[in-house]
C-alpha cells in the first residue's frame, strides 16, 4: 500500500467538500462570542476573578483550545462504517481486515490535516484578531505530544462505536448519545474541573478527558513540566495514562473486531 | 372531444458551463458560459378523450419536460396547454384533483408501511368522500387482485405487487386523465400482461384518457392507439399505431443453397440489404408499394436457389430508431 | 380548513407510525433528542454551582428560559423545521414533483410530510424542564403566564420563518451547508437572558432577528417583567414570517421552471 498515494487521495475528497468546512470559520467564531458574552457577565456577577480556579482569560482560552483540539481530532468513521455494514459492503473489506482500519487511520490524517489548514488555523487568527485580550499563550511542546496522543485515541474509541453496528445495525442514535456523552466527559462544554467532585472522580475512569481536556490542560499549565512536584503533578503522568489507553484500545479494537470477522462469517456471504 | 389542446409548446434550460482547473472555478465566479437548450421546441398536438396515448422519444427529448408540463408540476416558456378547459401550471390546485400519475421509478406508498394507509392518507389529502372512496377502492382492488397484499409492509412486496398498488392510488380519485410515465419498467411478462388489461379495461368502461412514457415498444404497441415521438424538442411522428407498422416495409429472410452472392443482390433494384446473417443466408428490406410480393419471390426462383424465405414485418423499434435519428 | 388539521394530524400520526416499525431505535433517538438538548441546562448548572452566576437571575429562573426555549424549538421542529432536512432529501431524490402532483398548497403539503417524530421528545423534556423549573419559582402569576404563552407561539412564528428561509436556500442552491449548525448557533443566543448582551447585540436580537421572543422574553412575562420587547420582537416576527412566505414561494416557482 502507498501510503501517500492513499492519504493523497482523501485529501482530494475533503477538498471537494471544502464549503463545508469553510462553514466552520464562520460559525465558530460567533459560538466564541457568545461564549465570551456569557463567561464576562458570569464573571463580573462574580466577586471572585477566579472561577473553579480559572480567569476570565484561561477559561476563554480554555474554550478556544479545547475547540480547536475536538476540531483537529473529530473523526466520522463511526458513521462511516455502520454505512458500509448497512450496505452491505462491508464483506469486502472484511477479506483483507486489517487494512481498514489503517485505511480508516490514513483518511482521518488526509482529512484532519486538511482541516488544520481551512478550519483550525483560520479560526485561531480570527480569534486573536477580534478577541486577543482574552489569549493566554501556554505551554506547546508537551501540548503538541498530548493533542497527538489524543488522535489516535479518539481514532479507536470512534472505531470501536462504530462497531456497534456490526450487532446492533441502525446505531445512529446510539452513537449520538455516546458522542454527546463523550464530549462531556471531555470536558469540551464545560472544563471538567467544575464538575462536582463526585462526577469528577466518575469521569477519571472514562479515556474520554484524555481527548481534550487533558492537551487543554496542559497547553494552560496545569501541570508542571519537570518532576520537581512529584510525578503525579507532572505533565508525564497524564501523557503515559494517554499512553496505557492507546495500548489498551488498540487491544480491545482487535478483540472486537476478530468478533466482528467471526459473525460476518458466519452469517454467510 | 379534445381534452388535451396543446399549442406552441416552449421550454428552454439554461445550463452554465464550467472548466477545469482552479482557475476556472475562480473566473467562474464572475462570469459563467451560459448553455441554452431548446428542451420543447414549439410544438403542438391534440388528444382526444379516451385515447391512449404514447408519448416516445430518446432521453434528453423532452419527452419528460413535456410531460412534466401537461401534469402541472413545470411551467413553459411559450405557448399554451388547455386540458379540460384548466391550464396547468397555472390553475394546478383544481387541476390535478383530475388527474392521476404514476410514476415507475418514483414511489408514493410509504415504504414501512401498507398501501391502504397510503390510501386512507391519499383520501384525506384528495378530500375523497367516504361513499365513493369505498366504492374506488372495492372495484380497483379486484381488478388489479390487491386485496391480500394491501394490508403488508410495502418494502415486503414484490416489484409488480407495488406497482399494482400505484396504480390503485392513482386511481382513487377517478382522474380524468392518467399520465403514466414508465409503468411496466422492471416487471416481468405476467405483471405487465396484468397492468395492460387493467389499463385498457379501465379505457373501455370510463372512457379515461390515458398518457403513456415507456421505453418498453411492447407496451406501446399493445397499449397505444396513437403514438408521438419527440425528438431533440419536436415532433417527429403523430398519428396511429398502426400507421407507424404499415409503411409498406417488409423483412425478407432468404436462405439460399449456395453461397451469397452479395454483390449481386446489392445491384438489383428495390432490394436494400439490412443484414448479412451467414453464408447462405441474408435479410433484405423491401417495399411493397414498389414491388409485390410475388414479383420479389419471381426475380429470386430466376437467379440463385432458394432454400428458404421468410417474410415478416420489420420490429417497430427500428422504425422508431430512424425517427429518433432524423 | 377542519381537513387540512385533520390532515395534519393524519400525518403526524403517520410518521410516528413508521417509527414504530423499528421501535427499539425510536425510543433510543427520543431519548437521545432529548439529552442532547440538555448541555444548556447542564452549563448552566455548572455555572451556578461554581459562581453566583447571571445579574438579577436565579437558576431556576434560568432554568424556566432555557425549559420554555426547548420547549418552544421542539415544537417547531416537529411540527415543520423538518422541511428544512427534507429540502435536501427531496432535493437529492428529484422528488419535489410527487408534492407538486396533489391538489394542496405546496407548503402544507411539505409540512405533513416533513413531520418528525423523533423532535417529539424535545418538546415534551422541554415541558417537563420548565414545568419543573417554574415549581421552584415563587411568584408566578396567571396573567404573566398567560402573557408567557403569547409570546411563545411568536416564538414558533420566528422558527417557521427560520424554516422558510433555509428550505428555500437549500431548493435555490442545491447545497445544504450545514444549515444545521448555524441554526443551532443562532439558537444558541436565546438560550440566555437578554442582559447579558452587550446593547447592539440585544437590540439585534430583538427587532431585527428576535430569538429573545422565543424564550428569554416569554420567561421574563412569566416573572412579572413585561416591556415593549415582546411588542417589538412580535413585529418582527409577522414582517419575518411575510418575507420568508414570499421566498419560499418564489423559489417553488422558480423550481418548477427549472425543473428537476
Amino acid at each position: 500500500m502507498s501510503y501517500c498515494g492513499i492519504i493523497k487521495g482523501y485529501w482530494k475528497e475533503s477538498v471537494a467538500y471544502r464549503s463545508e468546512f469553510l462553514m466552520s470559520v464562520l460559525i465558530v467564531p460567533f459560538r466564541f462570542f457568545i461564549l465570551i458574552i456569557i463567561w464576562s457577565a458570569v464573571y463580573s456577577n462574580s466577586a471572585s476573578d477566579s472561577i473553579g480556579g480559572y480567569s476570565l482569560s484561561s477559561m476563554i482560552t480554555y474554550f478556544l483550545i479545547s475547540s480547536l483540539v475536538f476540531t483537529f481530532i473529530y473523526d466520522t468513521i463511526a458513521e462511516e462504517l455502520e454505512k458500509e455494514i448497512k450496505k452491505g459492503n462491508f464483506l469486502v473489506f472484511l477479506l483483507k481486515p486489517f487494512s481498514y482500519v489503517k485505511l480508516g487511520f490514513l483518511k482521518k490524517i488526509a482529512n484532519r490535516s486538511f482541516s488544520v489548514i481551512i478550519e483550525v488555523i483560520p479560526i485561531l487568527l480570527l480569534f486573536l484578531l477580534f478577541f486577543r485580550k482574552y489569549f493566554v499563550m501556554g505551554e506547546i511542546g508537551f501540548f503538541t505530544i498530548s493533542v497527538l496522543f489524543s488522535f489516535v485515541i479518539s481514532y479507536f474509541i470512534y472505531l470501536l462505536i462504530g462497531m456497534i453496528a456490526f450487532w446492533l445495525i441502525n446505531i445512529r442514535s446510539l452513537a449520538w448519545l455516546m458522542s454527546f456523552g463523550i464530549q462531556l466527559s471531555a470536558g469540551l462544554y464545560v472544563p471538567i474541573d467544575l464538575f462536582p467532585p463526585v462526577i469528577r472522580s466518575f469521569f477519571n475512569f472514562l479515556p474520554f478527558q484524555y481527548i481534550t481536556f487533558v492537551p487543554t490542560s496542559i497547553y494552560l499549565g496545569k501541570y508542571s513540566a519537570d518532576l520537581s512536584a512529584g510525578f503525579v503533578s507532572s505533565v508525564f503522568f497524564p501523557l503515559l495514562i494517554q499512553i496505557m489507553w492507546i495500548f489498551g484500545l488498540f487491544v480491545l479494537t482487535i478483540i472486537v473486531w476478530n468478533r466482528a470477522k467471526k459473525r460476518f462469517s458466519g452469517v454467510g456471504a | 372531444m379534445k381534452i388535451i389542446r396543446v399549442n406552441k409548446l416552449r421550454k428552454e434550460f439554461k445550463s452554465y458551463e464550467r472548466g477545469e482547473g482552479f482557475t476556472e472555478a475562480v473566473l467562474s465566479l464572475f462570469k459563467r458560459n451560459v448553455k441554452i437548450s431548446k428542451a420543447v421546441n414549439d410544438i403542438d398536438f391534440a388528444i382526444e378523450k379516451g385515447e391512449v396515448v404514447g408519448f416516445l422519444g430518446p432521453n434528453g427529448a423532452g419527452k419528460s419536460t413535456t410531460i412534466k408540463i401537461l401534469s402541472g408540476v413545470m411551467h413553459p416558456d411559450g405557448g399554451s396547454v388547455n386540458i379540460m378547459n384548466y391550464t396547468p401550471w397555472i390553475d394546478r390546485r383544481k387541476y390535478v384533483a383530475n388527474i392521476g400519475v404514476v410514476f415507475g421509478q418514483k414511489s408514493q406508498l410509504f415504504w414501512d408501511l401498507p398501501p391502504i394507509d397510503a390510501f386512507y392518507m391519499h383520501k384525506s389529502i384528495f378530500s375523497i368522500d367516504e361513499k365513493s372512496f369505498k366504492t374506488e377502492l372495492d372495484k380497483l382492488t379486484k381488478l388489479l387482485s390487491i386485496k391480500e397484499i394491501m394490508k403488508k409492509p410495502t418494502r415486503q412486496l414484490s416489484l409488480g405487487e407495488r406497482m399494482r398498488c400505484e396504480f390503485v392510488m392513482a386511481m382513487l380519485h377517478k382522474p380524468k386523465i392518467v399520465f403514466l410515465d414508465e409503468p411496466t419498467i422492471g416487471l416481468d411478462i405476467f405483471a405487465k400482461e396484468i397492468i395492460r388489461k387493467f389499463i385498457k379495461k379501465i379505457n373501455n368502461k370510463e372512457k379515461t384518457t390515458f398518457i403513456v412514457t415507456s421505453h418498453d415498444l411492447e407496451d406501446i404497441e399493445h397499449l397505444c392507439d396513437r403514438i408521438i415521438v419527440i425528438n431533440e424538442g419536436r415532433i417527429v411522428f403523430n398519428d396511429k399505431t398502426t400507421k407507424l407498422k404499415v409503411n409498406n416495409k417488409k423483412y425478407v429472410t432468404i436462405k439460399f443453397y449456395d453461397k451469397v452472392n452479395l454483390t449481386k443482390i446489392k445491384k438489383m433494384k428495390n432490394f436494400k440489404v439490412v443484414k448479412k446473417l451467414s453464408d447462405y443466408s441474408v435479410r433484405l428490406e423491401i417495399d411493397t408499394s414498389k414491388m409485390s410480393l410475388n414479383e420479389i419471390i419471381k426475380v429470386f426462383d430466376n437467379g440463385q436457389k432458394v432454400e428458404d424465405i421468410e417474410i415478416s414485418n420489420p420490429p417497430i423499434s427500428e422504425i422508431i430508431k430512424k425517427l429518433y435519428r432524423a | 380548513m377542519t381537513s387540512a388539521i385533520k390532515l395534519w394530524i393524519k400525518s403526524a400520526l403517520i410518521h410516528i407510525a413508521f417509527r414504530m416499525a423499528y421501535r427499539g431505535e425510536y425510543f433510543i433517538s427520543l431519548v437521545s433528542m432529548f439529552v442532547l438538548e440538555l448541555v444548556g441546562p447542564i452549563f448552566t448548572y455548572i455555572i451556578y454551582y461554581n459562581s453566583p452566576g447571571f445579574a438579577g437571575w436565579t437558576f431556576y429562573q434560568v432554568l424556566l428560559l432555557q425549559g420554555i426555549f426547548l420547549t418552544v424549538k421542539g415544537f417547531s421542529f416537529m411540527s415543520f423545521m423538518g422541511i428544512v432536512w427534507h429540502s435536501n432529501i427531496t432535493l437529492q431524490r428529484g422528488e419535489f414533483d410527487l408534492t407538486l402532483i396533489k391538489p394542496r398548497n405546496p407548503l402544507f403539503m411539505f409540512i405533513c410530510q416533513s413531520f418528525d417524530a423523533e423532535d417529539t421528545a424535545k418538546f415534551i423534556g422541554g415541558l417537563l424542564l420548565s414545568l419543573y423549573a417554574i415549581l421552584h419559582i415563587p411568584a408566578v402569576s396567571l396573567s404573566g403566564l398567560l402573557i408567557g404563552i403569547v409570546a411563545m407561539i411568536f416564538g414558533v412564528g420566528f422558527f417557521f420563518s427560520l424554516a422558510l428561509f433555509f428550505s428555500s436556500f437549500i431548493f435555490r442552491f442545491i447545497r445544504s451547508m450545514r444549515v444545521y449548525d448555524v441554526l443551532e448557533a443562532i439558537a444558541m443566543v436565546g438560550y440566555y437572558p437578554k442582559s447579558i448582551y452587550p446593547r447592539f447585540a440585544g437590540t439585534l436580537f430583538t427587532a431585527i432577528l428576535p430569538i429573545f421572543i422565543v424564550a428569554a422574553i416569554p420567561a421574563k412575562a412569566i416573572f412579572g417583567e413585561v416591556d415593549i420587547d415582546i411588542l417589538i420582537s412580535a413585529v418582527s416576527v409577522i414582517v419575518l414570517i411575510a418575507l420568508g412566505l414570499y421566498t419560499w414561494f418564489s423559489t417553488i416557482k422558480k423550481y418548477s421552471s427549472a425543473g428537476g
